[in-house]
């Protein structure tokens, strides 16, 4: 292994902070300068990710890219990189969203660019980091330093109730964390290996059941508050409502993300007795997220609270599939993860668009853009397809899969039911949808739509066309990213769903 | 008990600064009233700082004809303050020496509290010197008695001995009350340092009757003795006696470091004390007593080689733990002033390290509950000095026209001053305990103890209590970055210079720890050493 | 026989679609029609080609696009598969499909949309042959979906129009109802056989509990997508979008995709009697309904979309009662001849500027003569009042319906003894009665239309449409004719050249033959002969009622029976009810699970309860902190107190 193959993951994460640094050092004045070194920055970490997934070679157990060094050992913990399929999926998510979060919000971002482009690139580093570790202290460390930027964008450049909901999104899903750092300190004292090591920690041995059921429900905490699962999801809409666009780009894109990740990298598989006598209850509350985040929507009348509801119905479909314990399920639960990042991301960007254009949020307000601005009528109808999972759009194939998959599980009970209920939920999608579609750009113009607004500019077309293509591409090729995950995925689904007789006898103690 | 010279080179932290006090002090004889050149453009502001003293204020204003040009002795004072952390950190790797035929030991966790001290001194003393300088309130033995105190306190880690320890606690004491009542303008400094001299006072007296029970019974003030007593049975009845000193004792140092329920001093006086003040008593203080604390329960009545007491203190600091964090934590809440919030934490604080203490009483957990608590100790000290650093330079403004501060007086700092605005972000972030800053390690190293000696209850209780606090630090970056400036007007640039690189040195320190721990971690794992045992 | 060239039937008409979509708005207009209008054309000819590629020996061709995913056990190819079936299907979408196209070049000319318009069409060529060529049901499904959005597009073409916006919603959301029910399907059979490829379902043996759930959900979508009993509220809707968009996707091609479907798996079909059973009787009841309600429009759009929904219902007689080479033949034989009808009506109303009131034509015949002709024949077509293809094709539904044996052996009950056999019978008679309500409502619309004197207004001057479109209606009109060779009796052509045409006998041994078997011989002329009477009776009561009255026609049925007529003229209150018991409900809940779950119990109670809590304990606490120094040092005393209490009580 080169030097740069087993530095690269190191790099790519710390690049962004780079640019911070650049960025603070530049001049503190409102010009383009400091977005420019941002992109660029975060174009290079995309560009510098590529070599990520064309040499990605993962084994059986082991992780690609994988380094380890010294970092704290008196402390008891280390710096260990590295990524499985998984993973290298949503790490890609994130470096490619990055230099689209930042052309967004080139014209919307006027007031403190400099602390603006600061943050978003510790964020990336922050989420890029979270993703790569492979110790459970870099894991949080990562996991938590993602709050800070997130806070200060939502709570600096959002709208009215910016404080509010900045304060509700901190509190809230730290509330959730800290409950795991116990469990993980625990894991640490008790494990038997004193370390926090991924890979030892999963090696070791499984605590009894009982205890396992405490530990399971700390880390499923602070993974169902950030996914968010019914009923922990009441911070995602107010900060997706206050956030500016970019940031409720990548809180929808990338970070939403991290709390289903954490289901599949660390509260499942650590604890498979557990995880397996609680997937029935994850499912059913997945599924109420599908059935409950629809409804949610057709009560909306603000469109970045609409989409920020929908979000909690396509998570919802993740952990369906994600609890359902089969291949398909699971692999499709991955996949989705992808495709909710990509396509809602589209979503709040184009709505950032409008929002740029009309100042309001209010669907009673918009009506007819679909003759006055044709280019962002057609971008949205093609995003919207995807998020309802319009066969040929990436969203069909992951909810597909998670939907067959959950139908055909053997694991968990009710499959069945729930399967049919969360298909019932697709038809809610279209409803919602379309009707929010309808709203917007169909009718006579409203008032939104006045004084000749523009169409897409050249920039709004570099952030939308390589959404757009990765749409359809993801619809049309999915499979290399599902061959990518398989390894992973069967990994998670024999671990958890091998677990069985144990849970038996816990259930027959208690 | 002879006397040794070279017990001497075991108290060197503990001589430097008493040395350098000596030396401010006398240096006063040959001062002569010069007219100190103002710093920087801020005449206006000086004249009107010596215009606007509120009622109430010495009438006589201390005219610049009157005003000897002190700031050399900020200077000495911190060269002083950085040769005790040299001696300290240079000590760093020795063996653990009794000293003065067992009144002190030199060891590693005297010495880390030492450093801890010294480093805080440094700190503070740069503080001051600009604060003062703003307030044209440059009397002389402001930086004596900070140098006394911290000489009292590098004692106090280091004492063995139960008389040592009432002869260092007062050398600390005293100096630290007054300089609580150093600015005389305005009635809250005195008051403040009064109620803290009351108190204090009557703590002493609960400390002193303990150490006599102690002797009562053991015939001895070494702690070692009392151990000792403790492990072979102490004469019949004397037991009794011992448990009721062991009762006072931990009564006294229980106020010093600010456990509810003898905590109710803290709020006025950190308010009432000038910042910098504040912020060296918060991290000097309370380090000091928590050695302290530690040494008496664990060498004194732990039973250094083994649970033989009968009385089970850990459940008593459990509790004691639990009661900070809940008050500390619930009644930082409603404050609307920096000060008064920052004194609750500092309360708060005391609950989550009395959990390193609490841990100390199950052997296995032991050096990691003693890496803990001096890791937090080390991390609280060097955020709450850059935080009281910042307030200072808030505050400076507000004492002139003899306000307190108010969270609104922070709105929109960020415009104002971008640096401020981050520094004292990150201590906030820092006390709150969110990575990646010194602050999460340290929790980290605590919480962990926790966990490893089996008191979870105690550490789930206090993680929630660190969301509540999470809420009121994380109000404070609200005024500071959310909020509209209020007022537009900016703070006089030179003299933040100096104290400017105080807080900008305290906040590198507090990201790095929160990064790359492992230094720290290493010279606290060899002082826990001292534990293992 | 594998090929490598069959992805061009979709893959062609999606080339144009692209090109149409991306840069049609800047290309000349005559371009911009060759590029669409060749696109289909082409894959016509490769349909052609393919077509007669097919003999004795090469039964299909079949084709492995891609492999689109796999995952676990299941695996999702792109294949296709082109045999008699599907074959036939390709040639009459790309076909009629063209005529279409060429005819909207004529219509839709004036409109600044027109490359949009085309580019949708397109798409529609694309996604329906995928659905009909796809190998596999997953394949099936994405044209499925594909043809829905289509349709939801080109009905809400005209965007701005709230109305028409609202049915394209309509439409595609119902669809989305069947299609839960068709992806369900698709899960059931998965779990069952591990695959979902045709081939395989079509060759495994399910038991009956599995192979009933599955048909029954995929038979549901079927409802969505062909319009029948309950679903079938959004095609009269539907008819909001351009008519050649009407006459293509909501009468020839898409709305037939459920028969296919169930034709397509006839093999899985026969082994749930029951449903087929369910499958017949539904198609009988929308047969029935929509013809009735057909009687009461006045509107030549939504007469002819009623009677659409009537004639899909006798396509599902046909394959629900086993003789699935009727039901498809009827839905070749019927894309012919309503597309005509439609495009008439479209053509219609391009000489009329929009008029799509019926009251306001009459006497049409002699401003527009070919329209007349072409609709006129169209007509005797599907009422089957002389022998066209409509006559034969449906009467041979009619009579499988009679004759059949598929459920002789059912009963109601589990441990029943009366079995159902008297189903087929009655299906026939319900049938034979909506035959004569067929020919009567078409004979009304045609005599409102076209005869009697000219009722709309004065600046309204009535024209025939130019070549472009009517040469597609004299096309469309003979094949309405000449389809009738598909349907001839196997009989009548025994060892005639045209017995290798007879739709029977080429797709010999592509359908399952139901449980019961085959019916037995049996002479075709007696139903022949009644269905001639209904046909005549039919025309007879219309000519009477409207040929000399006109309209007074409408008036005196009114009088006669006015409850019935107004009921039928408001389309039962179908939409009503749904609105009443599923919509308005569904809406109500969302807001009410909003106000109350969301934003008072988790958000009120809970997330800004706990903490306002927590505030309100801290400011009473602090009260207490009044600064005074005595309370201070009694407090500290006490905890003196308690700690000598915890140690010489407790401890000692």
């Amino acid at each position: 292994m080169t030097w740069l193959e087993s530095h690269l993951l190191t790099l790519v994460t710390f690049l962004p902070v780079a640019g911070a640094f650049l960025v603070l050092l530049l001049p503190r004045g409102e010009g383009g300068q400091h977005k420019g070194v941002a992109f660029l920055f975060s174009l290079a970490t995309f560009v510098l990710s590529i070599p990520l997934w064309t040499g990605f070679r993962a084994g059986a157990g082991r992780y690609a890219f994988e380094q380890r060094t010294e970092w704290a050992p008196t402390l008891g913990f280390s710096y260990h990189v590295g990524l499985d399929g998984v993973a290298l999926l949503l790490f890609l998510l994130t470096t490619f969203l990055g230099p689209i979060v930042v052309l967004s919000s080139w014209k919307y971002i006027q007031q403190r660019v400099q602390m603006y482009c600061i943050s978003l690139l510790l964020l990336e580093t922050a989420m890029l980091g979270t993703l790569a570790s492979l110790d459970l202290v870099l894991f949080y460390v990562f996991w938590e330093a993602m709050l800070i930027p997130m806070y200060l964008l939502i709570g600096m450049w959002g709208s009215d109730r910016r404080i509010y909901a900045a304060v509700k999104f901190f509190l809230f899903t730290f509330t959730g964390s800290v409950l795991m750092l116990l469990a993980i300190f625990w894991l640490w004292s008790n494990a038997g290996r004193k370390s926090f090591d991924y890979v030892d920690l999963l090696n070791a041995g499984l605590p009894d059941p009982s205890t396992q059921k405490w530990l399971f429900l700390a880390f499923a905490l602070a993974f169902a508050i950030k996914v968010p699962v019914w009923p922990l999801h009441t911070w995602l809409p107010d900060a997706h409502t206050e956030a500016p666009a970019g940031g409720s780009i990548i809180l929808a894109g990338v970070m939403l993300k991290m709390g289903t990740f954490g289901f599949i990298r660390y509260a499942m598989p650590l604890f498979p007795q557990a995880a397996l006598a609680w997937a029935p209850n994850i499912a059913i509350l997945g599924v109420i997220g599908i059935v409950y985040g629809s409804l949610m929507c057709m009560a909306q009348t603000d469109l970045k609270r609409l989409i920020a509801y929908s979000s909690v119905a396509h998570l919802g479909f993740v952990m369906l599939g994600l609890s359902a314990l089969t291949p398909e399920a699971v692999s499709g639960a991955v996949l989705q993860m992808v495709n909710h990042g990509i396509s809602t991301g589209a979503l709040f960007l184009l709505v950032g668009l409008l929002y740029e254009r009309t100042h309001t949020r209010d669907l009673a307000a918009y009506g007819g853009l679909a003759g006055v601005t044709p280019a962002i009528a057609a971008t949205f109808m093609i995003v919207m397809l995807s998020s309802i999972g319009l066969p040929a759009t990436n969203g069909f194939v992951g909810e597909f899969l998670v939907l067959i998959g959950t139908f055909s599980s053997r694991v968990i009970a009710g499959a069945k039911a729930l399967a049919v209920v969360a298909t019932i939920g697709v038809i809610l999608s279209a409803v919602y949808m379309l009707w929010m579609y309808q709203r917007v750009f169909f009718g006579p113009p409203r008032k939104a739509a006045g004084h000749g607004m523009p169409d897409l500019t050249v920039r709004e077309w570099f952030t939308l066309v390589p959404l757009i293509v990765a749409i359809l591409f993801l619809g049309f090729v999915p499979q290399p990213f599902l061959t990518a995950v398989r390894e992973p995925v069967d990994a998670f689904v024999q671990r958890v769903s091998r677990a069985q007789p144990a849970v038996r006898k816990a259930e027959v103690e208690r | 008990m002879s006397f040794d010279p070279s017990d001497l080179s075991g108290i060197l932290p503990a001589l430097i600064l008493s040395m350098g006090a000596l030396l401010v002090l006398t240096s006063e004889v040959f001062l002569r009233g010069v007219r100190p050149k103002v710093l920087g453009p801020s005449t206006g502001a000086s004249e009107a700082a010596v215009r606007s003293l509120p009622p109430g204020a010495d009438s006589k204003p201390e005219t610049p004809e009157a005003q000897p040009d002190r700031r050399y002795q900020a200077w000495v004072t911190a060269a002083f303050a950085a040769a005790g952390l040299w001696a300290a950190v240079a000590q760093m790797g020795d063996p653990a020496v009794p000293l003065f035929g067992g009144a002190a030991v030199s060891d590693g966790f005297g010495r880390v509290i030492a450093a801890v001290v010294c480093a805080a001194l440094l700190l503070s003393s740069i503080v001051a010197f600009s604060y003062l300088e703003a307030l044209r309130a440059t009397r002389g033995e402001f930086y004596a008695l900070s140098l006394f105190s911290a000489a009292g306190m590098c004692l106090l880690a280091q004492a063995t001995d139960l008389i040592v320890v009432f002869l260092s606690l007062e050398v600390m004491s005293l100096a630290v009350y007054a300089l609580c009542a150093y600015l005389r303008r305005g009635k809250r400094p005195a008051e403040a340092a009064f109620k803290y001299f009351i108190l204090g006072s009557f703590a002493s007296a609960l400390f002193l009757y303990g150490a006599a029970l102690a002797f009562g019974a053991t015939g001895s003030t070494r702690l070692a003795d009392v151990a000792k007593a403790l492990m072979d049975g102490a004469a019949p009845g004397a037991e009794r006696l011992l448990y009721a000193a062991a009762a006072l004792l931990t009564a006294g140092f229980a106020f010093k470091v600010a456990a509810v329920p003898f905590h109710m001093w803290v709020p006025d006086v950190y308010d009432g004390a000038p910042a910098p003040v504040t912020g060296f008593m918060a991290a000097g203080v309370k380090a000091a007593a928590f050695a302290v604390l530690v040494r008496i329960l664990v060498f004194g009545f732990g039973g250094a080689t083994g649970d033989l007491i009968v009385v089970d203190w850990g459940r008593l600091v459990f509790w004691l733990a639990a009661l900070t964090m809940l008050v500390g934590n619930l009644l930082a809440i409603p404050q609307r002033s920096v000060k008064r919030m920052l004194a609750y934490s500092s309360i708060a604080h005391a609950g989550y390290l009395l959990i390193a203490v609490a841990s100390m009483q199950k052997v296995p957990a032991r050096p990691d509950a003693a890496q803990g608590l001096l890791f937090y100790l080390a991390s609280y000290g060097v955020t709450v000095i850059g935080a009281f650093g910042v307030v200072a330079i808030i505050e400076r403004r507000l004492a002139l026209d003899g306000g307190g501060d108010d969270l609104s007086s922070w709105s929109g700092l960020s415009d104002r001053h971008p640096g401020l605005a981050a520094a004292m972000s990150l201590f906030m972030v820092s006390l709150a305990g969110v990575p990646p800053t010194a602050g999460f390690m340290a929790k980290l190293t605590v919480f962990r103890a926790g966990i490893e000696a089996g008191l979870t209850p105690l550490a789930i209780f206090g993680i929630l209590t660190s969301v509540a606090g999470l809420y009121y630090y994380l109000r404070v970056v609200v005024y500071v970055y959310m909020y509209p400036g209020s007022k537009g007007e900016t703070i006089q640039g030179g003299r933040l210079l100096s104290a400017g690189l105080a807080i900008a040195g305290c906040a590198l320190i507090v990201l790095w720890m929160g990064v790359l721990p492992g230094t720290f971690a290493a010279f606290t794992q060899s002082a826990a050493q001292a534990f293992a045992r | 026989m594998e090929v490598s060239w069959l992805h061009l039937l979709p893959l062609l008409p999606l080339l144009g679609a692209v090109t149409c979509g991306l840069v049609g708005k800047w290309l000349p207009k005559g371009w911009l029609y060759a590029v669409a209008l060749l696109a289909v054309l082409l894959s016509f000819m490769v349909g052609l080609r393919a077509f007669f590629g097919l003999d004795e020996t090469t039964q299909l061709f079949h084709q492995t696009a891609f492999h689109w995913f796999s995952a676990g056990s299941l695996r999702v190819d792109m294949g296709f598969t082109f045999d008699r079936l599907s074959g036939a299907l390709t040639l009459v979408v790309t076909g009629v499909g063209f005529l279409i196209h060429v005819y909207s070049v004529g219509y839709i000319d004036e409109d600044p949309a027109y490359w949009r318009y085309f580019a949708y069409l397109n798409l529609f060529i694309a996604a329906m042959l995928t659905l009909i060529l796809g190998d596999n049901l997953v394949a099936m499904f994405v044209g499925w979906e594909g043809v829905g959005l289509c349709s939801y597009l080109l009905i809400g073409f005209w965007f701005t129009d709230e109305q028409k916006a609202y049915a394209g919603r309509k439409a595609f959301v119902v669809n989305r109802i069947g299609d839960a029910g068709f992806l369900i399907g698709i899960f059931i059979l998965f779990t069952q056989i591990g695959s979902v490829a045709f081939s395989q379902i079509n060759a495994t043996v399910v038991p009956l509990s599995v192979a009933s759930l599955a048909t029954l959900c995929l038979f549901i979508g079927a409802t969505g997508k062909s319009a029948q009993i309950p679903l079938y509220i959004w095609l009269p809707d539907a008819m909001a979008g351009p008519t050649p968009v009407s006459a293509l996707i909501h009468a020839a091609t898409m709305v037939t995709a459920g028969v296919y479907m169930v034709a397509r798996l006839s093999p899985l079909y026969v082994m749930a009697p029951g449903i087929l059973a369910v499958v017949a009787s539904v198609g009988a009841l929308t047969a029935l309904v929509s013809a009735l309600i057909a009687t009461s429009q006045n509107d030549i759009k939504k007469v002819l979309a009623y009677s659409t929904v009537s004639q899909l219902g006798y396509m599902f007689i046909g394959v629900g009662v086993g003789a699935f080479f009727a039901g498809t033949q009827h839905l070749i034989t019927h894309a012919f001849f309503k597309a005509c009808l439609f495009l008439c009506a479209g053509a219609v109303m391009h000489g009329l500027h929009g008029e799509q009131d019926m009251v306001r034509m009459g006497g049409l015949r002699k401003y527009m003569p070919s329209t007349r002709t072409t609709f006129l024949i169209a007509t005797v077509a599907i009422t089957g009042i002389l022998p066209f293809s409509g006559f034969f094709s449906k009467d041979e539904i009619l009579a499988q319906a009679l004759h059949t044996k598929a459920f002789s052996f059912l009963t109601l009950t589990p441990r029943g003894n009366v079995h159902l056999t008297w189903l087929g019978p009655l299906i026939y008679l319900i049938g034979s009665f909506s035959a004569f309500l067929t020919s009567f409502y078409m004979w009304r619309c045609y005599f409102l239309t076209f005869s009697g004197e000219y009722r709309g207004p004065e600046d309204v001057h009535p024209h025939e449409s130019p070549a472009v479109m009517t040469v597609p209606l004299w096309i469309l009109s003979g094949l309405a004719v000449i389809g009738l060779v598909l349907a001839l009796p196997p009989s009548w052509v025994h060892g005639s050249f045209l017995e290798r045409w007879s739709w029977e006998h080429f797709t010999e041994g592509v359908f399952a033959r139901p449980r019961g078997g085959a019916p037995e011989e049996f002479s075709a002329l007696p139903g022949f002969a009644i269905a001639l009477l209904v046909g005549w009776a039919g025309w007879a009561c219309s000519y009477a009622l409207f040929f000399k009255r006109g309209l007074a026609g409408d008036a005196l049925l009114s009088e006669k029976l006015r409850g019935v007529r107004v009921a039928l003229a408001n389309k039962l209150y179908v939409d009503e009810f749904y609105g009443r018991a599923v919509v308005r409900p569904l809406w109500a809940l969302a807001h009410g699970a909003w106000r109350v779950i969301d934003a008072t119990i988790i958000d009120g109670l809970f997330v800004n309860g706990i903490p306002a809590l927590v505030a309100w304990v801290g400011a009473m606490a602090r009260r207490f902190q009044n600064g005074d120094v005595q309370r201070y040092a009694a407090v500290t005393a006490l905890g003196v107190a308690a700690l000598l209490y915890v140690f010489l009580v407790r401890g000692g």
